[in-house]
C-alpha cells in the first residue's frame, strides 16, 4: 500500500523523527541533569552545614559544670564564642534544654542571638533526640527571624540526674538553599544552551545533507524538462551512488528508444521494398494491374503513415528532448521559398530565438513540414509562421496563410485520418492526421481556425521549456 | 557570670543581667528579660521591630547595642549599616517600633 492510500497518516521525514528525538533526549537530559545535580548540591551543601552543627554540639557540653546534686551550670567563657551567636536574629543559634517527666522543656540556656523569639526546637525533633540518645538528629523549623532553619539535637545525660539534657544548635539555611537554587538557574541555562546549540547544530546538518537530495530532485525534473540530459552535477560521496544509477536508467532508457527506433526502421524498409517491387511488377493495364496498382499505393501510404507515429511515439518516450523552433522553421521556410517561386508565395517566419520545445527535431520538422507546404499550396501569396507562449509552459505555433480558409466543419473534418480535403491538390491526405498524431502523443494537439490573414490558421500546440 | 540549670524540681536560678555601662542609658536588659517584656506584651518581637527598617533602609544589622529602658520607656538601640553603605544608629521604641531617633 502505498503512503498516498493512507489517509490521515502522514509519513514523518527521517530528518523529522531524528530531530524530535534529539530534543526528547535534550529535554530529558537537560531536565535530568539539573535536578541530579541541584538535589547533590545541596545535599552538600546541608551536610556541611550539618558538619558545623555538629561541631557546635561538641563544644556546648564543654561549658557545663556539673554540681553534686545534678544541678548544671554554665561557664559563659567556654560557650562558642562565635559572634553570631552574640547578635540578636543573626541566624545561628543554639541551646541547653532542661527535660522534665512529661518530656517537655524546662529551664534552658540558649545564645543570645534567639533573643526574644521562641526556641526554634520542634517537639517531634526533640522527642527523636530523646529516643536515641547519644545520636545526633536533624531537621528543618523556621527560626525567630522567620527564616528556614536546619536544626541539629542531641541528648546527653548527666550523672545524678535523673532527665537528659537536650543540646540544640540551628543554622539559617537561606543561604544554602539560595545557591542551590542560583545553582540551578546556572545549570539550566547553561545545560539549556548547549543543548539549543547542539540541536540547531543537528537540524543545520540535516539540512545541509539533505540539500544534495533537493538538487537531485530538481536535476530530474529539468531532465524530464528537457533542459538537462544527464545528472553531472557536483554530488557529495554519500548521493553520488544514487546519481550514478539514475544515469544508467537514463541511459538505458535511451537505448531502449534508439534500439525500437531502429526496429520500426527495419520494419519500413522490410515492407517498403516488398510494395515497390509489386507496384513496380503491376505495369500492364488490366484490371488486375490496376487493383495492384491502387492497393499497394494506399499500402504505402498506410505503411508510411504508421511508421512515422510509431518513430514519433518512441522518440516522444525519450527523456529531456526538446528542439529549437526557429532554425527549423527558417529552414523549411528557405526550402517552401524556392519550391514555390513561380506561383509568387512568399513564406515569412517571425519567431524569437531561443523558444524551445519538447519535442524531437525531425518530429517537429515532420509536422511544420506538412503544415507549412499545406499553407503555401492554398495560399494567394503569404504565408506566415508565428508563436505565442501560453499558459502552463505551453507554445503555440500559428502557420497562417491568405487563402480561400476552410468552414467550420470541414476543419474538423480535416485532421481525422484520411480524409481529403480537396481532390485536386496533390497528396494522400494524410498530412494533417499525421500532425495531429505527433502532437497529441508529445503532449500537444493541433486546432484549425480562422486566419487574421483571411485563410486558414493551423495551430500547433506543445509542451515548452 | 553564671548561669543555672537547675534540676527540674528546682527550676531555674534568676540570672544576674550583664551590665553593660553605657554612658546616657540605664542598664541593658538581657535575652530573658526581652523574652518576659515580649510575653507579657509590653514590647514588640524584635523581628518585627527590624522589619520595616529592613524595607525601607536595606542593608542589616551592624552593631546589636541592646534593649535599654529610657524613662520609663523601653527603647532598642541598633548599629545599622544602610543600602548606601552610610552607619546609622536607630533609637526604637520597642513597644510601637516607631523610630525614635537616627543619628
Amino acid at each position: 500500500m502505498s503512503p498516498a492510500e493512507r489517509p490521515g497518516k502522514p509519513r514523518l521525514s527521517l530528518s523529522r523523527r531524528l530531530f524530535l528525538g534529539a530534543i526528547v533526549w535534550s529535554l530529558i537530559v537537560v531536565v535530568g541533569g539539573v535536578i541530579a545535580m541541584t538535589a547533590a548540591y545541596r545535599t552538600q551543601t546541608v551536610r556541611i552545614l550539618q558538619q558545623e552543627l555538629d561541631s557546635t554540639l561538641v563544644t556546648l557540653p564543654r561549658a557545663l559544670e556539673i554540681l553534686p546534686d545534678g544541678r548544671v551550670v554554665d561557664i559563659e567563657e567556654r560557650l562558642p564564642s562565635d559572634s553570631r551567636f552574640t547578635l540578636p536574629l543573626s541566624g545561628r543559634y543554639w541551646a541547653m534544654i532542661a527535660i522534665q517527666d512529661d518530656r517537655s522543656f524546662g529551664a534552658d540556656i540558649r545564645s543570645q542571638s534567639v533573643w526574644d523569639g521562641p526556641l526554634p526546637l520542634p517537639q517531634d525533633l526533640a522527642s527523636r533526640a530523646l529516643d536515641a540518645p547519644g545520636q545526633t538528629q536533624y531537621g528543618n523549623t523556621r527560626g525567630p527571624n522567620d527564616e528556614e532553619l536546619r536544626v541539629a539535637v542531641r541528648s546527653i545525660t548527666v550523672p545524678n540526674r535523673e532527665h537528659p539534657i537536650l543540646l540544640m544548635a540551628a543554622a539559617d539555611r537561606d543561604v544554602t538553599d539560595e545557591g542551590a537554587n542560583q545553582l540551578r538557574l546556572i545549570l539550566l541555562t547553561a545545560m539549556a544552551t548547549l543543548a539549543g546549540g547542539t540541536l540547531l547544530a543537528l537540524w543545520i546538518g540535516l539540512r545541509m545533507a539533505l540539500r544534495p537530495f533537493d538538487r537531485v530532485q530538481n536535476h530530474i525534473a529539468e531532465i524530464r524538462e528537457g533542459q538537462r540530459a544527464r545528472l553531472d552535477g557536483d554530488y557529495p560521496i554519500e548521493v553520488q551512488p544514487l546519481t550514478d544509477e539514475l544515469n544508467k536508467l537514463l541511459d538505458s532508457n535511451r537505448k531502449i528508444v534508439e534500439r525500437s527506433q531502429t526496429h520500426v526502421g527495419n520494419l519500413a524498409h522490410a515492407l517498403k521494398t516488398p510494395l515497390a517491387v509489386l507496384r513496380n511488377e503491376a505495369t500492364g493495364d488490366t484490371s488486375l494491374d490496376d487493383v495492384v496498382r491502387r492497393q499497394t499505393e494506399s499500402m504505402r501510404a498506410n505503411v508510411d503513415h504508421y511508421l512515422k507515429r510509431a518513430q514519433a511515439a518512441a522518440r516522444s518516450e525519450a527523456l529531456g528532448v526538446r528542439t529549437e523552433i526557429a532554425p527549423v522553421a527558417a529552414g523549411l521556410a528557405r526550402l517552401l521559398n524556392r519550391l514555390f517561386e513561380a506561383r509568387g508565395i512568399e513564406v515569412t517566419v517571425e519567431i524569437a530565438a531561443d523558444r524551445y520545445v519538447r519535442i524531437e527535431q525531425q518530429d517537429l520538422e515532420e509536422m511544420l513540414g506538412n503544415l507549412m507546404e499545406n499553407a503555401c499550396k492554398w495560399a494567394h501569396s503569404r504565408v506566415e509562421v508565428s508563436c505565442k507562449r501560453g499558459q502552463n509552459g505551453l507554445m503555440h505555433i500559428h502557420i497562417d496563410d491568405d487563402g480561400k480558409g476552410l468552414a467550420p466543419e470541414a476543419r474538423e473534418a480535416a485532421v481525422k485520418r484520411g480524409v481529403r480535403l480537396d481532390e485536386t491538390a496533390p497528396g494522400t491526405g494524410l498530412g494533417l492526421s499525421i500532425v495531429a498524431d505527433i502532437s497529441e502523443m508529445n503532449g500537444g494537439n493541433l486546432e484549425l481556425a480562422e486566419s487574421p490573414l483571411g485563410g486558414l490558421r493551423a495551430t500547433i500546440t506543445l509542451r515548452g521549456r | 557570670m553564671k548561669r543555672i540549670i537547675f534540676s527540674i524540681c528546682l527550676g531555674v536560678i534568676a540570672l544576674s543581667p550583664t551590665a553593660l555601662a553605657q554612658g546616657q542609658w540605664s542598664n541593658s536588659f538581657t535575652a530573658d528579660d526581652a523574652r518576659n517584656a515580649r510575653e507579657r506584651g509590653e514590647i514588640l518581637p524584635l523581628k518585627d521591630i527590624l522589619r520595616p527598617i529592613e524595607s525601607r533602609y536595606g542593608g542589616e544589622m551592624r552593631r546589636f547595642v541592646g534593649l535599654f529602658d529610657r524613662n520609663g520607656r523601653k527603647v532598642y538601640v541598633i548599629d545599622w549599616t544602610t543600602r548606601q553603605g552610610e552607619l546609622v544608629q536607630f533609637t526604637i521604641n520597642a513597644q510601637n517600633g516607631q523610630i525614635i531617633s537616627v543619628s
